[in-house]
Parts: structure tokens; C-alpha cells; sequence
């Protein structure tokens, strides 16, 4: 008995050791071969991750990209900027109308994606651009026309439900997503918030002629910078030349207006960078996710010209997609399954490509959004309808690419329009408010719980101590992104915390009550205790189970964020109560404590009680 | 000892004068006979109407949240987007009707006179619900799920004792009589000081869910207990025993957690003041219906009163026809 209360003691302190630890270190970041990486390092007290209505976040705002596309592929090759060029000088019709919200999006050397605003079929810009094209680059062998218009209500809908769905399987933020206007999406983000610019000044040429004017960096930077629309920003200087800025989330407008004024106002920049912490977010919301797989044929073995063959094969033929680490282990793939119309055509098209010499001019190209990922060789037949998209992947793009595959595309591809930092929705006074209050409650029960149950409140109020510390280690390590709600369950699941010690402390009164010395009571007391506690927090851990069953399929976020945190409260709450509290009522008889029953129970006992007699085995439980 | 199983009758009255007019609230229109949910939905739930305004000068975030107040819209939803611009949700602003200004002006006129808003920059439009109606959905679903499961578990977790599933449905019963409770209660309120209902009381719904099955089966326990050691004796002395044993231990526990709940409710910020309402009722109701509901249930049951009840009832009658008909 008493070595196995000593190893149990020791293995409590371990536990204990180890969530002060995982809470200790604000930033954690472990990395053994092998194991997934753990990393944590959310913006909240003690490291936690924090929800929009506690934290602020990233805010970003999308509208429907409607326009009209031409896809078109040259005879010859032409390079980019020659194109660009001819299309920003073509004039159309009588009122010389240019090409307005023009991009540019190449997909090989001779073969071009352009949008523009919509144009109407008979717009002299859409009727007249093929011609125009020809007559500055000569012959054009495919001209495809297409047009996005005005999302409708439903196509926002689904637009809505789909971004939702892959960012709850990113993870366990909870994002607040709205429709906006007819056309406009509002995506806001905890935690994910800021940006750093990383600048690399070019070292200034001596031989310049005139010598290029002496600026002092440190000084004329800040102030640039502020001119270009950084708020909050502070600067980290590297070395002389290399600085790095940490500041409010920057849009591309502002980033191009600062290198403009850099470049103009201190001098020749070799590098700008500027990474976000919305970055994942955006790469993982804005894509239309539109998956294509067809059959390309190469002019030569290197393929630096080919033409792609629709083979009616997209995404929508996909049953899974998932990511996992590659075979070697080092880097991350995302593992295809197609599902029996996409196998079928998968395998006739791997069956017809992979002969010896279809391998030196066939490839399979899998294009996502107009850019291609990956177009290999089929080296064999593959009948199961599996496949692999491999590339210079880190988890993060893997994991991400893997959700989009899955969830689909967008009905309606999506441009950022806003991206800035947003503060919490709920003022910070009221949530130190909160936390006081709860503190001041749980200040309170210790109280009351000394006051009733004497020594054994005590042990109760450590053990509640030490349940808190294990719930919020859960709490980060899983890791959860803790709101209010949560925080509302957590205190919930410390009166469920209270109830198994309150349980075991009054069985332990009525054993003393009939007759029994302490020790044996505690024994008694707590096997009586142990099927209460046990069932009651079962069916509690039932409902958890169901309500999280039905939010990670219905994608209710909120229903999965109260379960998993009640399920985390009553499993732990169930843990302190019979491995804690009994170690701590059991310490404290050895110690010499047992015989002073009044110490443990205000109430008036038979005088026999009062002196320590050997203890009775223990009666099992009913 | 008190007798507390001989009052059946009274707490069953008490508990109906306590639902029923709660349902009845959720009924009639605008309820469930108009195919809403009975409750006034908040913000979370429903469409509104956003603005993403700028100020010439620095502004804090209460003084709009006071502004927003003083012309009654304390619902609003304010977030800085960083310097002096904010992102201001509302529920949905009413039009012009005649002479009035439509809501709209009336705010923008007020943020501008009072807090220096940019006018010609406000971006004004409509937004869909920050919640989707789906969840709240899932939610009922999942509960509903989770008491088949639950009644399935007592219902195992008790079979020593004879008629075991007389103890899972009993917590069912006193799971649903909590929870109309609440939802009676809410939907009360939301017609009398228009009390709107957002995410975080679907949140207390779910807690208190858990909550109410976990305390009602400790006091089952309790009953488990004695009526295995006993088995021959009376059912309703060794409820009305096993009640009285356990007293002590309810009473605790609902003390214990209602002290937290209420030191927050009054302490604490106005954000969760909901949350700690439904869990401060439900903490209040679950140790009640434990007790008063569940247990004396069980003793009604076992007596064939409910039978008999029924019997009486045109309900009743009409089961019996059935019966005769299906014959």
C-alpha cells in the first residue's frame, strides 16, 4: 500500500512537473525526428491561444473576382513583357477603351490566361482582342473566352460553407466569417495578426558618378515607413544595411508604396520581404482550389512547350485527400484517392501514356487554378486509383493544399481587398473583469470548503489547484483557441471538480460518523464514492463524445469547442479527485494527522472515535 | 426524517407552473407556430448591418460603444481595424419612415458630431449572421443523440438493480425538464425586456446538459446503493432515504459552483453575463430536478401512478381507442 502511494506520489509530482512546464515556457518548440513537430507559441498569458472575442487578429476582406477571362495559346513563343506591353496599348471601338482590371497570368511559354472587368459579348475589347492579338504576335492556334459574373446569393452561400469548412479543418480557431454586401466575404482570424519586413539595403556602389548622397538609415527609415501607412511598428536593425520590421498587418498597397519610397529616399533595396501572420490563413481561404488533371503533350523530352488535353478529370473526382510525410520521411506529399469515375479514367490514362515511348513526349499535368503543380512522367499503368502530389512541401503547405483538394473548389473565385489587424470583440477591461470575478469565486469555494471539511478542504483546494494547471497544459498543448465559452465550461467543470472531492469527503463523514477510524474511512469513503463519481462523469464524457461527433460532421464549431473543453474539465476533474485527493487524505494520515479526527470534521464524534485505533481492512465498494 | 417522496404530487405542480407558461411563450407568435424558434434571436443569429467607419482623431472604443448605447444599440459588436478605424457591427438599421431618419444617419450623424467621424468615408452594408442557423441545428440534433446514448448507459451502468431503464429514462426526463426551464425562461424575457439570445446561450444549453445528467446520477447512485443492500423494501422509502443521505453533498455542490457563477456574474464583465445566467439556473434547476423530478419519478413509476394519471387524461383515452382500433 504504502509503496504504491509513494510511486503514485511521485508520478502526481511528474504530471504536475510537466504541465508547469508546458505552461512555464511561453514558446515551446520541439522538433525529434521522427514525431510530429510540437510547436506552441500563441499570443495569450502562459503561451494559450486566444479566440477573436479575447484577442485581436487578422481581418480580411474578399470580393467575388467577377470579370471576363481569355485563355489563348500562341504558335510561337512570346515572352511576357513584350505581351503586357501590346495589351496595355491596345485601344478598342470609337472611345479608345482600354483593357481595365487587366492581369496577366502565364502558364507556358506560348499559351496565356488574361482577365479583365466583365465585358459584354458585344464589347469591341472582347469581339476584338483576338485579332489584335494575331496582329502583334502572329497566329494564335486556341482562343477560349470565358466569363465570372456576379456571384448569386447561393453562390455566396456555398462560397461561405466551403471556406468555413477548410478552415475548421485547419484547426480549432474559430473564425468569424460573414457575407458582406452581395459580393464580399469578411474573414476574421485570432491570433494571426502583424507582419515583418525584412529590408536588405544594396551596398552603396563607390564608383557611383555622382557618389550616391550620404543617408543615415536609423534615422531616415522610421520615417519613411510611417509614410507609407506602418502603424505600431518597431525596427530590429540587423547589421548596417539589414533591418527588420515588425508592425500592423501591411496590405500590398502600402508594402509597394514603401519599397517606391525607399528606393527614392535612401537608396538601391536588394531585398524586400515582408511575411504575414495571416500569410497560411490567406493561402489557405483565397484560392479557388479548381484541381484539374490532363494529358500533356510535349514538343521535346525537356517540355518547354506542350499542349494540355481536357480529360474531364477535376478535383470533384477526388474521394480523399490527405497530407503525410513522404517516404524517406523528410518531406511532405498529399496523398490522392480518386473515387470509381476518376480511377477509371485515371487508369486508362496512365495505362495509354506510360509506354516506353509515349513517357519521352506524354506527362500528366495537375493544375491547380491555372498553374501547374507537378506534371510528371507515368512510368506505369496505375489501376487503384492513387496518386501522389509531391513538391518542396512543409507541413503547413501540405496540410493546407490537402484541405483545399478536399473541400472542393470555390464556385466563385476570390480577390483580398482589405487585410488589417482587428482588435478583440470584447473590450480588455471586461475581460480582466472576468477573470477577477473568477478568481474572487474560486477564492470563495476554497473557503467554504475549508470551513466545511477542515484539513480535507485543504486537500481539495490543492487538488483544484492542480486540476487548473492540468486542464490549461491540455488547453495549449492540444492546442485549443480558448474563448469565452470555453472559459464558461472550464468553471462549470471546477463545480464538477468540487462535487467528486465534496462525494468523497461526505462518505468519508459518514464512515466517522458510524464508528470508523480516519484511515479507514478515507479508504471506505472513497470506494463508496468511486461509482458516483465514475458514472455521473461517464455520461458527461458521452455527451462530450456525441456533441463533438456531430460538430466535427455538421461543422459547428462552437458545439466542438464546448465539448472538448468539458470533456478535457471532467476527465481531468475525475483524475484529481481519485488519484490526487486520495494521495494528498492518505499522505496526511501517515503523517500523524489521522488520529486528530477533528481536524477533517467540525461535527461532534463518540469519544471512542477519537483515538487512532489499527486500521480495519478496507470494504470494498458496492 | 423529512418526508419528501409523500409531496410528489406538489413538486410536479411547480414544475409545470414553472414550464408551461414558458412554453406557451415559445408557442404563439412569433414561436414555434410560426416556424421560429420561439427565443429573440441576437446578433450572432442574425443578419445585421456593418459599418467600417474612420475618425479625424484618436477615439477609444468605449466612447463609440457609448454613443451606440445612448441611441439604443447596446448589441453592437466594436473592433478596431487599427489607428482611427473601426468595424462596427449592429443588428440590422430600420430605413426612413417619413419624417424619421433612417437609423443609419442617425448614428453617423452622432459619431460625427460627437467623435469626429470621417463622413464620406463610412463603407456601409448588410452581413449574414455570424452563427449559421446549422449550428444551432446541430446542437439540438447532437443533444438529442447524446440522450439516447445516455439512457443506453444508466440504463447499463444500473442493471444490478431491477428496472434499470426506469433510471435512464428518469435523467432523460429531468435533462428535458431543465432545459425547457431555460429555454422557457429566455424566451419569457426575450418578450418582456427583450433579452436576445446569442451563441453563448446555445454554449450554456450544451453545459448544462452535461451538467444536469452528471448530478442526477450521482443521486441515482446514492439510490442504487441502498435499494441493492435493501432489496425488498419499498421503493419510495428508499428514495425518500437515499435523498436525505445525499442532501448534504447536492446542497455542497450547487453552493460551491453557484458561488463562482454568481461572484462572476456580479464582478465580472458584461460579456458573459448570459453565458452565467443559463449556467447559474441550470446549476439551480439540475440539483432540483435530481431530486424533486428524477427520483420521485422513478417512485411514481414504480407505484403505476403515471399509468393512472394518464388514464384520466383525453390523451390518454385516445391511446386506448388507438389500441381498440389497431385491433
Amino acid at each position: 500500500m504504502r509503496s504504491r502511494s509513494i510511486r503514485l506520489s511521485i508520478s502526481i509530482i511528474l504530471i504536475l512537473g510537466i504541465a508547469i512546464a508546458a505552461l512555464g515556457f511561453k514558446d515551446i518548440n520541439i522538433d525529434i525526428p521522427g514525431f510530429p513537430r510540437i510547436e506552441r507559441d500563441g499570443t495569450g498569458p502562459l503561451g494559450l491561444k486566444l479566440g477573436l472575442d479575447l484577442t485581436g487578429g487578422g481581418h480580411l476582406v474578399y470580393q467575388a473576382d467577377t470579370g471576363t477571362k481569355f485563355e489563348f495559346t500562341f504558335a510561337d513563343e512570346v515572352p511576357i513583357n513584350d505581351l503586357v506591353t501590346t495589351l496595355q496599348d491596345l485601344r478598342f471601338g470609337d472611345d479608345d477603351d482600354e483593357l481595365e482590371g487587366l492581369q496577366v497570368i502565364p502558364i507556358s511559354l506560348n499559351k496565356y490566361q488574361i482577365r479583365t472587368d466583365i465585358l459584354s459579348d458585344d464589347d469591341p475589347r472582347r469581339t476584338g482582342l483576338n485579332d489584335a492579338l494575331v496582329e502583334a504576335h502572329g497566329p494564335i492556334t486556341l482562343f477560349e473566352t470565358s466569363v465570372i459574373d456576379k456571384p448569386t446569393v447561393d453562390q455566396m452561400k456555398g462560397v461561405l460553407d466551403n471556406i468555413t469548412g477548410r478552415v475548421n479543418r485547419f484547426g480549432t480557431e474559430e473564425p468569424i466569417i460573414q457575407i458582406f454586401g452581395e459580393d464580399r466575404l469578411i474573414v476574421q482570424l485570432p491570433g494571426a495578426s502583424g507582419s515583418v519586413t525584412e529590408i536588405l539595403f544594396a551596398e552603396p556602389d563607390p564608383q557611383a558618378d555622382p557618389p550616391a548622397p550620404e543617408v543615415d538609415i536609423a534615422t531616415e527609415l522610421p520615417r519613411v515607413l510611417a509614410e507609407a501607412g506602418y502603424e505600431d511598428f518597431e525596427i530590429d536593425v540587423r547589421d548596417r544595411l539589414l533591418y527588420r520590421v515588425r508592425s500592423n498587418t501591411v496590405s500590398n498597397d502600402i508594402q509597394g508604396r514603401a519599397l517606391t519610397a525607399l528606393i527614392t529616399k535612401i537608396g538601391p533595396v536588394a531585398q524586400f520581404g515582408v511575411t504575414s501572420g495571416i500569410d497560411d490563413a490567406k493561402a489557405l481561404i483565397g484560392q479557388t482550389a479548381l484541381l484539374e488533371f490532363k494529358e500533356r503533350t510535349c514538343s521535346d523530352s525537356s517540355c518547354t512547350t506542350f499542349s494540355d488535353a481536357d480529360l474531364g478529370l477535376t478535383g470533384d473526382d477526388l474521394s480523399r485527400a490527405e497530407a503525410s510525410t513522404n517516404q524517406v520521411g523528410i518531406g511532405w506529399v498529399v496523398n490522392l484517392q480518386f473515387n470509381g469515375r476518376g480511377s477509371d479514367i485515371f487508369s486508362d490514362l496512365t495505362q495509354r501514356i506510360s509506354t516506353a515511348e509515349s513517357q519521352l513526349t506524354k506527362r500528366i499535368a495537375i493544375i491547380m487554378d491555372g498553374r501547374t503543380l507537378l506534371a510528371p512522367v507515368a512510368r506505369a499503368w496505375i489501376r487503384d486509383g492513387r496518386t501522389v502530389i509531391s513538391g518542396n512541401f512543409n507541413r503547413e503547405e501540405a496540410r493546407s493544399l490537402a484541405i483545399q483538394i478536399e473541400s472542393g473548389s470555390l464556385d466563385v473565385p476570390l480577390k483580398l481587398i482589405q487585410e488589417s489587424d482587428v482588435d478583440a470583440l470584447l473590450g480588455s477591461e471586461s475581460l480582466k473583469n472576468s477573470l477577477i470575478a473568477g478568481l474572487v469565486g474560486l477564492g470563495l469555494v476554497f473557503i467554504f470548503m475549508i470551513i466545511y471539511y477542515r484539513m480535507a478542504g485543504v486537500v481539495a483546494a490543492f487538488a483544484l489547484v492542480f486540476y487548473t494547471i492540468i486542464v490549461l497544459a491540455f488547453f495549449k498543448m492540444i492546442p485549443i483557441t480558448l474563448e469565452l465559452a470555453h472559459i464558461g465550461g472550464f468553471i462549470l467543470s471546477i463545480g464538477m471538480a468540487v462535487d467528486a472531492n465534496i462525494l468523497i469527503f461526505e462518505r468519508m463523514k459518514e464512515e466517522v460518523r458510524i464508528g470508523r477510524t480516519l484511515a479507514s474511512s478515507m479508504e471506505v469513503g472513497f470506494s463508496r464514492a468511486w461509482p458516483a463519481i465514475r458514472d455521473s462523469n461517464i455520461s458527461t464524457m458521452i455527451t462530450c463524445l456525441v456533441l463533438l461527433w456531430f460538430g466535427d460532421r455538421l461543422g459547428g464549431g462552437l458545439v466542438t469547442g464546448v465539448a472538448i473543453s468539458l470533456f478535457i474539465g471532467v476527465a481531468v476533474s475525475m483524475f484529481t479527485a481519485v488519484v490526487v485527493s486520495r494521495n494528498l487524505l492518505q499522505l496526511m494520515a501517515w503523517i500523524g494527522l489521522g488520529g486528530k479526527i477533528n481536524l477533517f470534521t467540525p461535527e461532534s464524534l463518540p469519544r471512542s472515535n477519537q483515538e487512532a485505533t489499527p486500521a480495519p481492512a478496507a470494504r470494498g465498494g458496492s | 426524517m423529512l418526508d419528501i417522496v409523500g409531496k410528489r404530487g406538489w413538486y410536479f405542480l411547480v414544475s409545470v407552473l414553472v414550464i408551461v407558461p414558458g412554453l406557451i411563450s415559445m408557442i404563439i407568435a412569433p414561436g414555434w407556430i410560426t416556424g421560429d424558434s420561439g427565443l429573440k434571436a441576437g446578433i450572432d443569429f442574425s443578419s445585421g448591418s456593418v459599418m467600417n467607419v474612420t475618425f479625424r482623431q484618436p477615439v477609444e472604443e468605449e466612447d463609440i460603444r457609448n454613443r451606440l448605447n445612448e441611441l439604443g444599440h447596446s448589441e453592437a459588436l466594436i473592433q478596431r481595424l487599427g489607428g482611427t478605424n473601426f468595424f462596427i457591427r449592429t443588428e440590422v438599421l430600420k430605413e426612413a419612415i417619413g419624417d424619421q431618419p433612417s437609423e443609419r444617419e442617425v448614428i453617423e450623424s452622432s459619431l460625427e458630431h460627437f467623435l469626429g467621424m470621417e463622413r464620406d468615408r463610412v463603407e456601409f452594408d448588410t452581413v449574414s449572421p455570424i452563427v449559421a442557423q446549422e449550428t444551432v441545428k446541430t446542437a439540438f440534433y447532437a443533444l438529442a443523440a447524446a440522450s439516447v446514448f445516455i439512457l443506453f448507459f444508466v440504463w447499463y451502468a444500473f442493471r444490478r438493480v431491477p428496472k434499470a431503464h426506469r433510471y435512464g429514462v428518469s435523467a432523460i426526463l429531468a435533462l428535458v425538464h431543465d432545459l425547457l426551464i431555460i429555454l422557457g425562461i429566455f424566451s419569457i424575457l426575450g418578450r418582456v425586456i427583450n433579452l436576445e439570445v446569442n451563441s453563448m446561450f446555445i454554449v450554456g444549453l450544451l453545459i448544462v446538459a452535461g451538467y444536469s445528467v452528471n448530478d442526477t446520477i450521482v443521486v441515482f447512485d446514492r439510490i442504487r446503493e441502498n435499494v441493492s443492500r435493501s432489496p425488498d423494501r419499498d421503493l419510495g422509502t428508499m428514495v425518500n432515504l437515499s435523498i436525505m443521505e445525499s442532501m448534504g453533498r447536492s446542497l455542497n455542490t450547487s453552493i460551491t459552483t453557484l458561488v463562482v457563477l454568481l461572484a462572476m456574474l456580479f464582478i465580472g464583465g458584461n460579456s458573459i453575463r448570459e453565458l452565467l445566467l443559463v449556467l447559474a439556473i441550470g446549476a439551480v434547476v439540475g440539483t432540483y430536478s435530481s431530486i424533486f423530478i428524477a427520483s420521485q419519478y422513478l417512485v411514481m413509476w414504480d407505484r403505476g401512478e403515471i399509468g393512472r394519471f394518464f388514464r384520466r387524461t383525453p390523451a390518454a383515452t385516445a391511446t386506448m381507442l388507438w389500441h381498440l382500433i389497431g385491433r
